[in-house]
């Protein structure tokens, strides 16, 4: 092949950077300026083989140089290997090696002194090495991306979580919010636009005071997690509480940079807090009061009692015995009241409608209270409206029940003046008014932050008011549910110092051709229960002989009492202290009835009554009354479904006991 | 421009105005602030966008803006892995100069899709340079200004540069003369 190529060695510079000239017998001639800079010593050496190994894996010898093939030659000194390729240039019987060094990288050259011109131009081992680099560069940035990309995956993780359940916001150092989600914004009513570039101000509620702002910033500006509940205005003026974690943010350096809040909505706990709070502040008055209320009596009781044990004077002993029915009335009313209201809180009170003459409930109620007005210097006085009817049909004990509160109720907190009742009707129907009843006095009045509160239970005018007093603070909260029973209302006005008038209204059908009869059956009744208290009846069994009565009772003191008052109702009985003893009793005697206890040792007046009813024997028969001191309700359903024919609740009086007895035996004057 | 030259200008509002300035442009320019790739293509119109926007951030102009940039590229590279190519590009003030065109050349090679400037340097003196900045895209002249001054830090050499001739008054390129001393 002819030669070509007629280039200087200046110019073979421009085509490759690395190359050895080699006479015909292998002796270096000279090397290239790059060369140089990697190997030094080959300006001194002549011999190729002083300078390079070859590598033995090579096909090539160094006798073949001109084999035009690759080579690769190891300088000695440097230990860098180059691969090349040579030449055999025949006209001047010359060797041309063009070489590339084998480098990693470009810091291999720029450590022994190499610049960009000590390439040639178009040398593209130097692009290669740029090719290299830039491929590591780009692996290294790969690489941490692709570590960003999942961590970033797991913060759209953490930040769907957030988003769903949380509101965010991120604030620069300033307070400048400068990101907030969707949660934010549907809780606070702002948009995005109107809260972006504006600082916390424009939700601030105004709640807290400097001092929380100062320990809130305070501590994010030591970079380190504040917690709170903090108060929010949205944009309509509502406020809303969040529970509120603020996280400081801060660069490399460790200068916060910028701070993100993650808040969720606690209004609705903190409402029930609070109302928890006062219920339960509420009940501990009441409990407090109901403590007092119950050792008020219970010291006149056995106050009492101990007087009576040494007196030897009849006068005296009636004397205490009248404080001691009269404490024993105040307890009772105490225990009343608590059930009411948890019967009808229960549901468990049913408006029982009967047709009944407003003026004796009406009067009734003005002679419970004339005694005691009267002791207090207070005019008791009524108006009756012209048009009240006097027969109308609904739950005349209810009513009494509200208006001997409310008349009571008067008269205790009026010093002077007058208690007035005032009964007015409006027909509402052909057949149906409004009754409503007003009760007005001249007495001491309320705030109105107390009015607010009066018909909640366990709430009275204020605490004090019990204290100086007394009352269960439940009366007013019975006597509104029970208005609200009948379908009516009562309702309060007062003005503190002028006095208070409370007004039920109740509607009620109303007949007036029934006028006359009812109110003549009501005379009769009257009379009779006159008559009664005053002719001590007793009780006959069918066969005319005294009713025998067997008592399961656990209590000696009950026990004695129910002894004595049927003995006073002309009764003979026999006690039996727990429900195997009345069991052994009732299979060996045939008794008129039985009283039984539901709660006694060994075996209980429920199972008790079960076993007597399901036994043959002389009292499967018998009449079997409870009598318990469980008066909640479904007391007596639940006797019933042991096979007990009556309910009597403790304490027993009297005249509840002979009523009872009344259904089974017969009554005679004694 | 490649992903390069926008990390770079990230690299520098990162610096000046935090994490939290760089979020806040990214989302001005509604982009990904999680950063670019460096050997990917991405559209000028988006560094120029980016560039301007930090300027408003920063307070300052776009020229001023750039200027810094420039500066700050030298210290970015280097920061980035690329030390042994700054360092071979060459020792001195002057031969880093020179060789930057022979860099772009062969950066060119690697990214046939890129328009690398071209930066000529004529009447070479011990004390004194001219710089020839051709470039198809317009207005970043102060950029170069950036970069002769990062490259003086670099070298410790203090200068003095002064625009001769604007591409923006009608001329093919942008001409500056460097009065220079190493020290």
């Amino acid at each position: 092949m002819p030669l070509i190529l007629n280039v200087s060695l200046e110019e073979l510079q421009k085509i490759t950077s690395f190359y050895i000239l080699l006479d015909e017998n292998k002796q270096i001639i000279v090397c290239s300026k790059a060369l140089l800079k990697l190997c030094p010593d080959t300006s001194k050496i002549k011999e190729l083989s002083e300078a390079f190994s070859f590598d033995p894996l090579t096909p090539n010898v160094p006798k073949e140089l001109d084999s035009n093939d690759f080579v690769f030659i190891k300088h000695r000194e440097s230990e860098i290997t180059f691969r090349g390729v040579s030449f055999a240039l025949n006209a001047d019987k010359l060797t041309l090696m063009a070489l590339t060094p084998l480098v990693k990288n470009i810091s291999e050259l720029t450590s022994r002194g190499f610049s960009l011109s000590d390439f040639a131009l178009h040398d593209t081992f130097f692009d290669s090495l740029l090719l290299m680099q830039a491929h590591e560069n780009t692996v290294r940035q790969s690489q941490t991306y692709a570590k960003a990309l999942r961590q970033q995956l797991e913060l759209e993780f953490y930040k769907k979580a957030v988003d769903e359940s949380s509101m965010f916001v991120r604030t620069n150092t300033k307070g400048v919010i400068t990101k907030v989600n969707d949660t934010f914004c549907r809780f606070s009513g702002y948009s995005k636009e109107e809260l972006l570039g504006k600082t916390h101000k424009v939700i601030s509620s105004g709640k807290h005071d400097k001092v929380f702002y100062r320990e809130l910033w305070k501590t994010i500006l030591d970079g380190k997690v504040f917690r709170g509940e903090i108060c929010n205005r949205k944009k309509d003026g509502t406020l809303f509480w969040v529970d509120t974690t603020i996280i400081p943010f801060a660069d490399e350096e460790g200068k916060i940079e910028s701070y993100a809040a993650i808040q969720i909505d606690v209004s609705e706990k903190k409402l029930a807090m609070e109302q928890l709070e006062m219920v339960s502040k509420a009940k501990a008055d009441f409990l407090a009061n109901m403590s007092h209320e119950i050792r008020t009596p219970m010291n006149g009781i056995i106050g009492m009692m101990s007087l009576l044990d040494s007196s030897n004077s009849l006068e005296e002993a009636k004397e205490y015995g009248k404080t001691i029915k009269s404490s024993c009335d105040l307890l009772l009313r105490l225990v009343n009241d608590i059930l009411d209201l948890s019967k009808i809180e229960a549901g468990k009170i049913t408006i029982e409608p009967s047709w009944f003459d407003v003026r004796s409930v009406i009067e009734t109620v003005l002679d419970l209270y004339r005694e005691s007005a009267e002791r207090k210097g207070i005019r008791l006085m009524m108006d009756r409206g012209l048009n009240v009817p006097s027969n109308v049909e609904g739950d005349a004990l209810r009513l009494q029940q509200i208006l001997s509160n409310l008349v009571s109720n008067a008269i205790k907190f009026t010093e002077k003046g007058e208690v007035r009742l005032q009964v007015q009707s409006q027909q509402s129907g052909p057949d149906t008014c409004n009754i409503m009843l007003t009760v007005i006095d001249t007495g001491m009045g309320m705030k109105s932050e107390i009015v607010g509160k009066l018909f909640q239970r366990f709430e009275q005018g204020d605490s004090s008011t019990t204290k100086k007093f007394g009352g269960t603070g439940l009366g007013l909260a019975i006597s509104k549910r029970l208005s609200q029973l009948m379908g009516g209302d009562l309702s309060v006005e007062s003005v503190e110092g002028k006095g208070t008038t409370f007004k039920c209204i109740v509607p009620m059908r109303f007949d007036s051709k029934r006028d006359q009869m009812e109110s003549k059956a009501e005379t009769i009744s009257g009379e009779a229960r006159s008559g009664g208290e005053t002719t001590n009846p007793v009780f006959y069994n069918r066969t005319g002989k005294k009713p025998r009565i067997l008592i399961a009772e656990d209590n000696p003191v009950n026990q004695f009492v129910l002894e004595k008052m049927l003995s006073r109702l002309g009764c003979e009985s026999h006690c039996t202290a727990n429900g195997l003893e009345a069991i052994t009793a009732a299979q060996s005697f045939n008794y008129d009835l039985v009283l039984m206890d539901c709660f006694m040792p060994e075996l209980d007046g429920y199972e008790a009554a079960f076993k007597i009813k399901n036994t043959p024997g002389p009292c499967q028969g018998t009449p079997i009354i409870a009598v318990t001191a469980s008066a909640l309700p479904g007391e007596a359903e639940k006797c019933a479904s042991f096979g007990m024919s009556g309910y009597l609740s403790k304490p027993i009086v009297l005249k509840t006991l002979s009523q009872e007895l009344g259904k089974y035996f017969e009554l005679r004057n004694g | 421009m490649y992903g390069l030259v926008n990390r770079a200008l990230q690299s520098l509002v990162t610096q000046k105005l935090g994490r939290e300035g760089w979020r806040e442009i990214c989302e001005k320019v509604e982009i990904d602030e999680q950063g670019f790739v460096n050997f990917m293509l991405y559209p000028d119109s988006l560094t120029y966008q980016l560039a301007a926007e930090a300027a408003k951030k920063m307070n300052i102009t776009l020229e001023q803006a750039l200027e810094a940039f420039g500066e700050h590229w030298i210290l970015f590279t280097v920061d980035e892995g690329y030390g042994d190519l700054i360092n071979i590009c060459g020792s001195s003030f002057v031969e880093f100069l020179s060789n930057i065109n022979s860099l772009h050349t062969r950066i060119r090679l690697l990214h046939p899709s890129i328009s690398p400037p071209k930066i000529i340097c004529s009447d070479i003196q011990t004390d004194y340079l001219k710089i020839h900045y051709y470039s198809k895209r317009d207005g970043l002249a102060p950029m170069v200004v950036g970069l002769i001054k990062g490259l003086a830090k670099r070298f410790n050499t203090t200068v003095d540069i002064k625009l001769t001739q604007a591409k923006a008054d009608g001329h093919d390129h942008d001409e500056f003369e460097v009065k220079f001393t190493c020290h």
